[in-house]
């Protein structure tokens, strides 16, 4: 199966990310972390977000460890002011 | 302020809460252990503050907030129910009244009031609060003498939170949590959790699997914490003080993730629990095990009836709920407009089958009459989409009662009958005030101190007696009292010194009773703020022959008083029955119809001789329509003459007319303006020739002529007076 995946895919969001969005975004996700090894997420772009967004990209993460996929995520000091609020973790 | 239609409903159901409210407080006061009445005083603020929320009347929202507060200690048995205390919540109803009208009138809030009253509140819950905070210190006392190491060491508040799966889509926001914390002290850490997102296909984007644990260090108290969480429905809240037992950290672990041990590394990991604490815990829940119900049971706490009965509780309040549900709220002017376009509808009908009759077509016919039938069945849905029971208006009344009798230093129960009796909307908005009047009269003039009472060998408790009744298509209410009764020789004393009545003037004991209505009458020696003033009764009697009603006294000294007010249903549609005076239309409604009879050749002797006949040796008065209107007689009347007996008010009345056409379904429309003073009529209406009928109101009608024959009588006697003068000045 490994053998067979992408090496690296790109997603970028922009604009809003919030529980209006989530369902799209959550198939795009999906799509790419069953058939690549190394996903960048880029959410330097993004303008709004909320938890559910949030709770998507713990899911990603969640996902990605079951599949063995790296993710990588780069992104702006709104969401990740957001991010730090919700989760508590100065570091993230 | 123009309001969308959201926040009439907002502001018709939070009144309705209210009332519902009132009512849940007065019957505490009665029974005041019983929790299921302050769980509805409990649910009718906190539902109200709930959905000021979506609206966001801040000011609405902080206020209820505390009056919550305080109600959610009531309910734990902290703070105990006595009188100040439902006396301090009905002001609290009346302010949270007035704060909704304000809304409506664009007014600002009567901010001392709401000073005076969270003063209040807060000083009710302060005391509580070092009751507490006493038991918690001897609590702590007595846990370190025996088992020290049953209290956790941590000096904060420990918060878990699980969001309901319906958060995200609810639009509640989760960040506002932390946002509101960081109002209310520090957030010393937290642990976003979440073991809840399910993996694969079963996940949901759109719901909400995140949860929390916090340690938070705060001045303020526990329902201020939890008042954070008020919106979010669904969610699993668990708010544990500084210095907790560790047995409320196992329940905790309990309820939220079923004792999952991951949780409680999380705990040890904020800093919320020890190692050796979260050990305790754990073995501590393992011992115990099963449900929450079960370990009461176990415990001996409570007994397996008490739980099962809290289960059927519970089931109930749920089928209620469901009935509510059933309603839909409807703008009454719609309803106006139904009902007019389906009075139309009845006249055009009977336009209709006049004109089939007239071309004796029998298909149409038939049909027709088909058709008749539903547009009966659907002008009586109609009218009675309009009709509310009579309680609604009679509740209010209780508080009143409550109220006025604290003041008045008596005792005085309300009792009511008849509350389901249907009466049309308007007529009962517009019936409270003369009633409000009645009572208040009753209290303070007919119910005697307990002392009197106890003297006049009576109950120490007066009772005033709310009763309602249909009868002839009138609605009957009686408000009686058993108080001391109408004195008819102080009356009359009265009236003849406030100059009503003249020295020589002797009047029957009913004519006595009667006075108190007229203007200026009052006989309370002294002017209370509650009745006396003597501008009272007269009012009521004008509000309720406005409504085109009557009132009557009925006393017996020493045992009280009872009035009597009559109404008609006054609908806009009515069952008439259709006569004819010379050529001209009459319609009388239906239900005052008592039989209809032809005069016999004695009868006619006797009715042109005077206004009665014997009728089965009974005095039936008569009204000799086709004088009385004025118009000429026609030929053939002489031979062949009708007595319509109409009933009302319990007396009989007879109306001579030329011609009966039987029933009719009348609409009935008001008279214009010019005809406004004319007596006798409830209006007009169509017939379905197309001709005008005018619709008689029996009540006024004899009224009327009762003094119409007075007058004659008086010009008879003068000008009678006027010739023996005469004669005697020309001999």
């Amino acid at each position: 199966m490994r053998n067979h995946k992408k090496e690296m895919a790109s997603l970028k969001f922009e604009g809003d990310c919030t529980i209006y969005e989530v369902t799209e975004h959550y198939k795009r996700i999906m799509e790419a972390i069953t058939d690549t090894s190394n996903i960048k997420l880029d959410l330097m772009e993004v303008e709004t977000i909320d938890s559910s967004f949030i709770q998507l990209l713990i899911y990603t993460q969640i996902e990605a460890n079951r599949n063995e996929t790296l993710i990588d995520i780069s992104a702006n000091k709104k969401v990740t002011d957001f991010m730090a609020m919700l989760t508590h973790c100065k570091h993230c | 302020m123009s309001f969308d239609e959201n926040t009439q409903i907002f502001i018709a159901e939070s009144n309705e809460l209210l009332n519902d409210m009132e009512n849940a407080l007065l019957e505490l006061e009665r029974s005041p252990n019983d929790i299921d009445l302050i769980n509805r005083v409990f649910r009718a603020a906190h539902t109200i503050k709930g959905s000021a929320g979506l609206f966001g009347f801040s000011h609405i929202i902080s206020f209820t907030h505390v009056v919550e507060n305080l109600l959610d200690d009531v309910r734990k048995c902290t703070v105990p129910v006595n009188n100040d205390l439902i006396s301090l919540f009905m002001r609290v109803k009346d302010h949270m009244v007035s704060m909704i009208q304000n809304l409506v009138d664009e007014t600002p809030t009567d901010e001392n009031e709401e000073i005076i009253l969270l003063r209040m509140l807060n000083a009710s819950k302060a005391d509580k609060n070092n009751e507490k905070q006493e038991t918690i210190t001897k609590t702590t006392i007595t846990h370190e003498e025996h088992q020290s190491g049953n209290l956790v060491v941590s000096d904060h508040w420990h918060i878990s939170i699980r969001l309901g799966t319906d958060t995200f889509r609810q639009g509640f926001k989760p960040q506002l949590i932390f946002e509101q914390l960081t109002e209310m002290g520090e957030i010393i850490s937290a642990k976003l959790v979440t073991d809840s997102i399910p993996l694969l296909e079963n996940y949901d984007p759109e719901s909400c699997y995140l949860g929390w644990e916090i340690l938070l260090k705060t001045d303020v108290d526990k329902n201020t914490i939890s008042g954070i969480f008020d919106f979010f429905h669904g969610a699993k809240i668990s708010i544990l003080p500084p210095k907790s037992l560790i047995s409320d950290y196992q329940d905790m672990l309990e309820s939220l993730a079923g004792g999952d041990e991951a949780l409680g590394k999380i705990l040890v990991e904020i800093g919320a629990l020890t190692g050796s604490e979260l050990q305790q815990a754990l073995n501590q829940q393992k011992e115990s095990g099963g449900l929450t119900g079960d370990i009461l049971i176990e415990q001996g706490a409570v007994q397996p009836e008490v739980v099962n009965s809290a289960v059927k509780k519970q089931q109930q309040t749920r089928a209620e709920k469901q009935r509510e549900l059933n309603f839909v709220r409807v703008d009454s002017k719609k309803l106006d407009k139904l009902v007019t376009l389906v009075g139309e509808l009845v006249i055009n009908g009977a336009k209709v089958s006049q004109l089939a009759s007239y071309h004796k077509n029998e298909d149409l016919n038939g049909s027709l009459e088909e058709m008749t039938l539903t547009l009966e069945d659907m002008r009586e849905t109609a009218l009675g989409l309009r009709m509310v029971p009579i309680a609604n208006s009679f509740n209010r009344f209780h508080r009143v009662i409550r109220d006025t009798s604290k003041e008045l230093n008596k005792k005085i129960r309300l009792e009511i009958i008849g509350g389901e009796t249907e009466l049309d909307k308007t007529v009962i908005e517009r019936i409270g005030d003369p009633l409000m009047h009645l009572i208040r009269n009753s209290m303070d003039h007919g119910i005697e101190s307990p002392i009197e009472r106890t003297k006049a060998g009576k109950p120490e408790e007066g009772v005033i007696e709310l009763k309602a009744f249909h009868e002839t298509g009138t609605i009957v209410i009686k408000v009686s009292d058993d108080g001391g009764g109408l004195n008819p020789q102080k009356l009359l004393k009265i009236a003849k010194e406030r100059g009503v009545l003249r020295d020589d003037q002797s009047l029957s004991e009913n004519e006595i009773y009667k006075l108190i209505f007229e203007p200026g009458f009052s006989t309370a020696e002294s002017v209370s703020n509650i009745s006396g003033r003597g501008v009272g009764m007269d009012v009521v009697r004008r509000n309720i022959e406005s409504l085109r009603g009557s009132i009557s006294v009925n006393s017996t000294l020493g045992k009280g008083v009872t009035m009597t007010i009559r109404l008609p249903l006054t609908l806009a549609i009515i069952d008439g029955f259709h006569i004819c005076v010379s050529n001209e239309s009459f319609i009388i409604p239906l239900d005052m119809l008592d039989e209809c009879v032809t005069m016999t050749e004695t009868q006619k002797q006797e009715a042109d001789l005077h206004n009665y006949i014997n009728l089965r040796d009974e005095v039936l008065p008569l009204i000799h329509m086709n004088n009385y209107f004025g118009l000429s007689p026609k030929a053939e009347t002489a031979t062949r003459m009708n007595i319509v007996v109409v009933k009302f008010a319990g007396r009989k009345l007879g109306l001579l007319v030329d011609k009966l056409h039987g029933e009719a379904q009348a609409v009935v429309k008001p008279l214009g303006r010019v005809f406004q003073g004319v007596r006798g009529f409830a209006g007009f209406t169509i017939l379905g020739s197309g001709q005008l009928a005018l619709v008689l109101d029996i009540q006024d009608l004899a009224k009327s002529a009762i003094e119409h024959e007075q007058l004659e009588q008086y010009q008879q006697l003068r000008s009678a007076k006027n010739s023996v003068d005469q004669t005697l000045s020309i001999h």
